[in-house]
């Protein structure tokens, strides 16, 4: 149903081809993995598939395409929509009324349906979608899952045959994310509904995927079943900068010790039954020390409570004390108040009650641009960081505001477009850079001044393997110099593998403040995976804190 | 500036469940009134007959920090006029400057009473539509344009652009914090330097507003905007007796303020001498006829009660 012959695209201006000769053919029903590095052509490729490429973006295309047995080239994206829906990242950006029943309604009115269908319609969508309690509901009171759920149902609305979301989750919390990828596999196996999904974090997906599909550089690089692909190139897949679910990491990491421990497990129930007799035999595993002295405290927090106008207390009477050179990790659910309480270190925000003392000093009086000289604050959104007029003014500025002399300036500025792989950028204009580079030049820009204090609030959301190794690698080069990081984040896996200390934040109160290995084991959405397959095997005497494959691997 | 959101608040009152029609001639029946009525009274009562339907749609708060600018704007508007107008034969005081172009700089009571004239008008338009765009809903808002035959794509645009404000400013703020944790100082510094920091929020205000209008049109494409030209639509405005009614009451308000400026009742002299306060008795009747089916408004939205079954 889906035919892609020696396609190859490339956009009007661009060096190279974003998609080079793609051969790929897709049957009915199938649920389609989709991954690769950012800039590999995964978006791009999502929209030939309903003509958004070339119609909408530009560009040259040749070879041959063909879904649902129609030509999206001679269709163009209109005639597309009702055989191929499209969700995009961003729930935010892809909805045009506001509320839920209008929302659906858009695009069978443009299609022109007649009332009656349209009333039909509405009710199994819906239904489908599970969501008829929001039906009235305005769109800007939902949750990032809820809205991503509308924007599935407002396509499923016009009958598709095939739905490609690119990227759906990257905007929303494990929860929300979890929800969505629950939908998709009921619309896929009760509706036969073909499923291509772009995504790279794959220990969310692959459970429910059959095929799965690796772009780099406008190339196919793997195309496999699922399960082949999890277990004979999980070495090209790193190799192509793409995590693997923790579960599968272990099974390669078996492999390589020369256990067969037998198939790849998707699921921490599958896990169980693949890696039963191994896992009883488990020991105490060695964790690998953390080296920090945290002599003086970077950081004091005492009875701080915080409300805002709205009257909604978002924090009550936090206490917390974080030395120098440690690293931090808060996590929580949305709306905990975790970014309230870094938005406190830099008066951000001033708190109602209590005390905020940073390197020693009650800090009043100063305002956020003074304290950006103690206290460095990365929000996620890199773009919303900069403002100079080339990459290198950008860095400069913080030294400027240092008072630093234009030689020491030069210098350091130098310093930081090497270390951050800047340096060709230098004369760009900071918002023309892609999504990767923004980031790594916010970062560069705060870590510049050298601010005795880093706080950065989920900077890895949305960005793959690789270049989250990269910036923890950065964070822990930071903290070697005896500087403070405090790090936000959802990302339970990278804690599991970068952390020390977890803070857990609910509803505006701390409720847990310890080592990682006792944060994080034991509980169900804040657990890694790995912890979660080792949970039920307490009573053979394994140890319930084990976060990660190399832990369990080094237990064995 | 999260309070300066000037967009729908949802909320159950009998003005709210009124006819989106109605909302919306309500509103422009005031504008009309307010741009030709000249009688600083009757502009003046006008206005206080919008402060109970503020009330009855319980959106005062709100309704109030709109005012309060516009109270600010209207003492700018007096102050600028009292200044430079040379009309009037009543000093109040004189500074003995005589201005370039302007003549003498003197203050008239005449002056002041036109200003404070030009103010009330001012308030009475904004507080019509700052209440009109509390009470409906944007999607109602597209409807109406559309039953006014309004191309659907330039409907569609207005309404879109409504339904961005709130996330603009949210926006903006998430953007003031990021700089100002950069150092940029923006409550600081001379005018000079704070209006600079200012437009770098704007910029990227600016740069982030355009990659969502890609990502919006793209994501309209993909649901088939504006592939058929001949659209259907699944919500409809249900008229009712009582709405026809109302409007009918709208009309033959505009008829009265007309007829009553034509037979010169509301007829009001500011230069160079006051004159007209006191209106004749058919220019109170007329009066009391607008403001009757002004605040009439609200019983009337009230008799809508029990089951709606028409209402789409």
């Amino acid at each position: 149903m889906i035919k892609l012959e020696r396609l190859t695209f490339q956009y009007n201006g661009a060096a190279k081809p974003a998609l080079e000769d793609i051969y790929l053919r897709i049957k009915p029903g199938d649920f389609v993995l989709v991954t690769g590095p950012s800039g590999s052509g995964k978006s791009t490729f999502c929209r030939t598939l309903n003509g958004l490429v070339p119609h909408f973006h530009g560009g040259t295309l040749s070879g041959t395409i063909e879904v649902a047995g129609l030509d999206p080239l001679s269709a163009g994206a209109g005639v597309m929509a009702s055989r191929v829906g499209m969700v995009f990242q961003d729930p935010e950006n892809q909805m045009v009324t506001s509320d839920v029943e209008h929302e659906i309604c858009f695009g069978m009115e443009n299609l022109s349906l007649t009332k009656d269908l349209m009333a039909k319609r509405m009710e199994e969508t819906l239904d489908t979608m599970g969501i008829s309690h929001l039906r009235h509901r305005p769109l800007n009171e939902l949750s990032g899952g809820e809205k991503q759920k509308v924007a599935i149902a407002s396509i499923l609305a016009l009958h598709p045959q095939v739905l490609v979301l690119d990227e759906p989750t990257s905007e929303l919390d494990p929860k929300g994310a979890d929800d969505v990828f629950s939908i998709l596999s009921r619309l896929n196996d009760e509706l036969g509904l073909t499923i291509i999904v772009v995504e790279h974090r794959l220990e969310r997906i692959i459970q429910y995927a059959d095929r799965f599909i690796l772009l780099n550089e406008g190339r196919v690089i793997i195309d496999k079943p699922v399960r082949e692909a999890m277990d004979r190139h999980t070495g090209e897949i790193l190799h192509n900068g793409i995590g693997l679910p923790p579960l599968i990491n272990l099974h390669r990491l078996l492999k390589d010790k020369g256990i067969e421990p037998g198939r790849p497990p998707f699921t921490v129930k599958e896990g169980r039954q693949v890696f039963e007799t191994l896992l009883k035999k488990a020991l105490k595993p060695v964790y690998p020390v953390i080296h920090s002295n945290h002599s003086a405290p970077a950081v004091e927090m005492e009875n701080v409570s915080f409300a805002y106008p709205s009257g909604m207390a978002a924090l009550k009477g936090i206490n917390l004390s974080i030395g120098r050179g440690e690293l931090v990790v808060i996590m929580g659910r949305n709306a905990s108040g975790k970014t309230t309480l870094v938005k406190q270190l830099n008066r951000l925000l001033v708190p109602a009650k209590g005390k905020v003392k940073i390197l020693g000093k009650e800090i009043t009086g100063a305002s956020t641009a003074e304290m950006s000289a103690s206290v460095g604050l990365v929000f996620q959104n890199p773009q919303e960081h900069l403002f100079a007029d080339s990459v290198r003014e950008e860095i400069a500025f913080g030294l400027k505001n240092k008072g630093l002399d234009g030689n020491e300036i030069k210098q350091i500025s130098q310093q930081m477009l090497d270390k951050f792989g800047l340096s060709h950028l230098a004369h760009r204009y900071p918002r023309e850079l892609s999504g990767g580079e923004k980031q790594r030049l916010a970062l560069a820009a705060v870590m510049a001044g050298e601010p005795e204090i880093l706080v950065l609030d989920e900077p890895t959301r949305g960005i793959e393997d690789r270049l989250k190794i990269k910036l923890m690698h950065l964070i822990d080069d930071y903290r070697h110099r005896s500087k403070t990081v405090i790090l936000i984040t959802h990302d339970v896996e990278l804690v599991a593998r970068f952390a020390s200390r977890v803070i857990l934040m609910s509803e505006g109160r701390i409720i847990v403040d310890g080592d990682k290995h006792h944060v994080m084991s034991q509980a169900l959405m804040f657990s890694p995976q790995i912890n979660r397959l080792i949970q039920p095997y307490e009573k053979y005497g394994v140890p319930a804190d084990i976060l990660t494959a190399e832990e369990v691997v080094s237990a064995l | 500036m999260p309070f300066l959101n000037f967009s729908y608040r949802e909320r159950t009152t009998a003005i709210h469940g009124l006819n989106p029609v109605v909302k919306l001639a309500w509103a422009l029946s005031i504008v009309i009134m307010a741009m030709i009525i000249d009688h600083p009274l009757v502009l003046g009562l006008i206005f206080l007959s919008t402060v109970p339907v503020a009330f009855a749609a319980r959106v005062h708060r709100e309704w109030l920090v709109f005012i309060r600018i516009a109270l600010y704007m209207g003492v700018i508007v007096v102050l600028i006029n009292a200044l430079a107008s040379t009309g009037g034969n009543h000093l109040i005081w004189q500074s003995g400057i005589n201005l370039p172009l302007l003549g003498p700089l003197n203050l008239t009571l005449e002056a002041l009473i036109y200003g404070v004239f030009m103010a009330v008008r001012l308030l009475a338009i904004i507080s019509a539509f700052a209440i009109m765009t509390f009470v409906l809903h944007p999607n109602d808002l597209l409807m109406v344009m559309l039953k006014m035959k309004l191309p659907y794509k330039t409907a569609m645009l207005t309404t879109l652009s409504t339904r961005f404000v709130p996330v603009l400013l949210e926006d903006a703020g998430r953007i003031a914090d990021a700089q100002k944790s950069r150092g940029l100082e923006m409550d600081r510094g001379n005018i000079l330097k704070r209006i600079q920091h200012r437009s770098s929020i704007l910029l990227s205000l600016l740069a982030n507003s355009l990659e969502r209008t890609i990502q919006i049109a793209e994501a309209m494409e993909a649901r088939a905007f504006g592939s058929i030209t001949k659209r259907t639509f699944f919500h409809s405005i249900a008229f009712s007796r009582l709405d026809g009614l109302i409007i009918a009451s709208f009309l033959l308000m505009l008829a009265a303020s007309f007829y009553g400026i034509a037979a010169g009742l509301f007829e009001f002299q500011y230069y160079p001498v006051l004159n007209g306060f006191l209106m004749s008795p058919s220019g109170w009747v007329v009066t009391a006829a607008i403001l009757t089916v002004l605040i009439g408004l609200i019983p009337a939205a009230r008799l809508k009660k029990g089951v709606d079954f028409d209402q789409a």
